[in-house]
């Protein structure tokens, strides 16, 4: 078969792929527009009226600002937190001190451990703590991930050496180093943290749905679930919040792609 | 490795153990001790409100006689040996489709890698209404093209429900797989395709012969990060159909998630959760063996 | 000055990522901008005869479209000229109709509004006929 036979078919068959891949994500965009329920039988392929008024809707309804100003804390939280503790963990395991094996394997072990298998005595935990049902609660658990500190750790180790020892006898304290060297050539270490982290937290579901309690204090994803058992048969408005809440991942993740693509590799295991 | 000059030692060894105070003690807090804490809270039997009563080891015994627990930890493994292997499948093929040089092959990735990063409750809610018996997309496209004659109930059958939800999981983690499998595609030197080419060998004895054996630990990979997933995909059997009709997509988690904070089980919750994580446990160490060791490939000691 | 050139190293880098949200921001200011001047909550609009004659002294009823209460409606009469205003209102979407002795009664029109406050003018005039 000739190259061009063969980048045809593939074509063709890519299309289809893709095809069937977006027609989900399309449905729930053109629902949004139109508002298509329970009695327009047969679906329409195109938006036939599309208009915004079900934005507006789920706007007003429900606190939608309020979910999107908690799940926008409480990522931040999460983020800032993960690169601050994870870089400061990478940099310390490029050294060798008393112990190492053992904090190495604490670390690694934790990897092993997902987080269902974790949600009753954290729950337990975060209820002593007196955090339940605030954002410092919500974000607590994923402040620091096992597989973002290796990130920075093996970003540090392609460091040369003579970076490290030309400062030291310049004088400069270990610790400067780190802002003042390490982290400013870590960029993609910095990235690949940020998107993970930040679509960790942004997603997180089972989470927020054991701590919270009060409906003020929901994130988005949380707000989405519990919309359908206030409001029925509103397939208009309940596309709508769904759009509403996807749409800040879709467009970070586009406007992102190869950093997202890439650090979502490095993340192959959820920590 | 980089060195403490002899001196400052004391203080340099400070500024380590403050640097992974930090996280260690989030580890320390939210998984170790939660591992070693379920493991003593199975052995009791707690309300949540009210005393606490040892009860030894009657929680697992329930566990094991509870057939809901039974279906549970079938549907996950039917989850997992279903569902994974089937995405994997699918994604060597895409894989390799847009491992061709041709244009564009940045767009398909994208395109296809696009559901992994969607929040999954948002795309339970969408694939809900598309499996919907009366306006749903699925059944007007089956009904439409003749192949049935009444509308299927996918989320309320017995049969059927379980299947529609792999099927969502296997659509937003596929392009998470291709990713995997190009990169290790992209490992494969071009001249054993060339050699293999001048030998007169066809497309697909290449593909059979040359790159499935060398994606052996990329695929691998995929199982891996495909058991941890299928554990943990409770935002989408929550909220897709919370583990019913009766527990026919009642999964391990779920069920915990239940007998925890909905019926107030604590002790028996948390037998489950032992059981759940060292069968996780079992299972990650196993298929690590298998694919020959160090599938992240990093160095962690030195 | 090392912290200057750091900055303007970043943002060389991404400036197409830091023109996107600057755009998205400028959207979202104007945005805001138009609402604050226009949420004044007033919603007017003329009832007229079927011939076209504006009608004087007839009362229009507004009544909020919400998805479980049910409200009082709101009530408002037409000046000389037919012409009716409705202040402060706070609602997203409204039904709105008027009605008069011996002239008849209007369509009932339903109106969706974009945000809260929104100032708002009928597009059609309420027009009364008789033997609804």
């Amino acid at each position: 078969m000739s190259r061009r036979r063969t980048h045809f078919l593939a074509h063709i068959m890519l299309i289809i792929v893709c095809f069937l891949i977006i027609i989900p994500i399309y449905w729930a965009i053109k629902t949004s527009l139109t508002g298509e329920n329970l009695f327009n039988y047969p679906p329409s392929l195109i938006p036939q009226n599309p208009n915004i008024y079900y934005f507006v809707d789920v706007y007003y309804w429900i606190p939608f600002m309020r979910f999107f100003m908690n799940s926008v804390i409480v990522s931040a939280i999460v983020v800032i937190s993960n690169i601050v503790f994870n870089a400061m963990a990478g940099f310390a395991l490029g050294y060798n001190f008393p112990g190492k094996r053992y904090i190495v394997l604490t670390y690694l072990s934790c990897m092993m451990i997902p987080f269902q298998t974790t949600i009753i005595p954290a729950f337990l935990l975060t209820k002593y703590f007196g955090l339940l049902n605030t954002h410092i609660g919500l974000a607590l658990p994923l402040v620091s991930t096992i597989i973002n500190i290796f990130v920075f750790k093996t970003n540090f180790d392609a460091v040369p050496l003579s970076l490290f020892d030309a400062a030291q006898i310049d004088g400069m304290a270990d610790w400067k180093m780190l802002f003042r060297i390490y982290l400013p050539l870590a960029r993609p270490a910095i990235a690949t943290n940020i998107i993970l982290t930040f679509v960790w937290s942004w997603n997180n579901f089972i989470w927020p749905l054991i701590i919270t309690q009060d409906t003020i204090m929901r994130t988005l994803p949380l707000g989405l679930a519990r919309f359908l058992s206030y409001f029925e048969d509103t397939s208009g408005q309940m596309y709508a919040f769904v759009i509403m809440v996807i749409t800040p991942i879709i467009v970070v993740f586009l406007m992102n792609q190869k950093s997202f693509i890439s650090g979502m590799l490095s993340g192959a295991v959820k920590g | 490795m980089r060195r403490v000059i002899g001196q400052r030692r004391t203080r340099i060894l400070l500024m380590i153990y403050l640097f992974l105070f930090p996280s260690l003690a989030i580890f320390l807090l939210y998984r170790i001790t939660p591992i070693i804490w379920n493991f003593f809270l199975s052995f009791y039997e707690w309300q949540y409100i009210g005393p606490n009563t040892w009860v030894g080891l009657r929680n697992y015994i329930d566990m094991i006689r509870s057939d809901v627990f039974w279906q549970s930890f079938k549907n996950t493994i039917i989850y997992f040996f279903g569902g994974t292997p089937v995405a994997i499948a699918l994604a060597v093929l895409i894989a390799v489709l847009v491992n061709n040089p041709i244009r564009g092959r940045n767009a398909y990735r994208v395109m296809v890698f696009l559901p992994y990063p969607i929040t999954p409750v948002a795309i339970a809610i969408i694939w809900q209404w598309l499996y919907n018996e009366k306006v749903g997309l699925i059944n007007y496209v089956l009904r439409s093209l003749g192949l049935v004659e009444n509308p299927i109930r996918f989320l309320q059958s017995f049969k059927l429900a379980l299947p529609s939800v792999i099927l969502t999981s296997v659509w937003q983690v596929l392009g998470y797989f291709v990713i995997i499998v190009l990169t290790g595609l992209q490992t494969i030197p071009d001249d054993l395709y060339e050699a293999a080419e001048l030998d007169g060998a066809s497309r697909q004895t290449q593909f059979f012969r040359i790159t499935l054996p060398l994606i052996r630990s990329t695929i691998f990979l995929c199982f891996i990060v495909g058991v941890i997933n299928s554990f943990t995909v409770f935002d989408i059997i929550y909220v897709m159909t919370d583990g019913g009709p009766g527990h026919a997509t009642e999964i391990l988690v779920t069920n915990i998630y239940k007998n925890a904070f909905t019926f107030n089980r604590m002790g028996y919750a948390a037998a489950m959760t032992v059981f759940m994580f060292l069968f996780l446990l079992i299972v990650t160490w196993y298929s690590n063996r298998i694919s020959g060791g160090e599938a992240g490939g990093v160095n962690y000691y030195e | 000055m090392r912290l200057f050139r750091r900055i303007s190293e970043f943002g060389r880098a991404s400036l197409g990522r830091i023109l996107f949200i600057a755009a998205v921001a400028l959207v979202l200011l104007i945005w805001n901008i138009h609402v604050r001047l226009n949420d004044d909550g007033i919603i007017r609009g003329v009832v007229v005869s079927p011939e076209g004659n504006p009608v004087r002294e007839a009362t229009v009823q507004l009544r909020e479209q919400t998805l479980n209460l049910v409200k009082e409606p709101l009530a408002e009469t037409t000046d000389e000229q037919g012409n009716f205003v409705f202040r402060d209102i706070e609602m997203i979407e409204f039904v709105i109709s008027a009605k008069k002795e011996g002239y008849g009664t209007s369509e009932r029109h339903r109106y969706h509004l974009i945000f809260m406050g929104q100032n708002f003018e009928l597009p059609k005039p309420l027009v009364l006929e008789t033997g609804s």
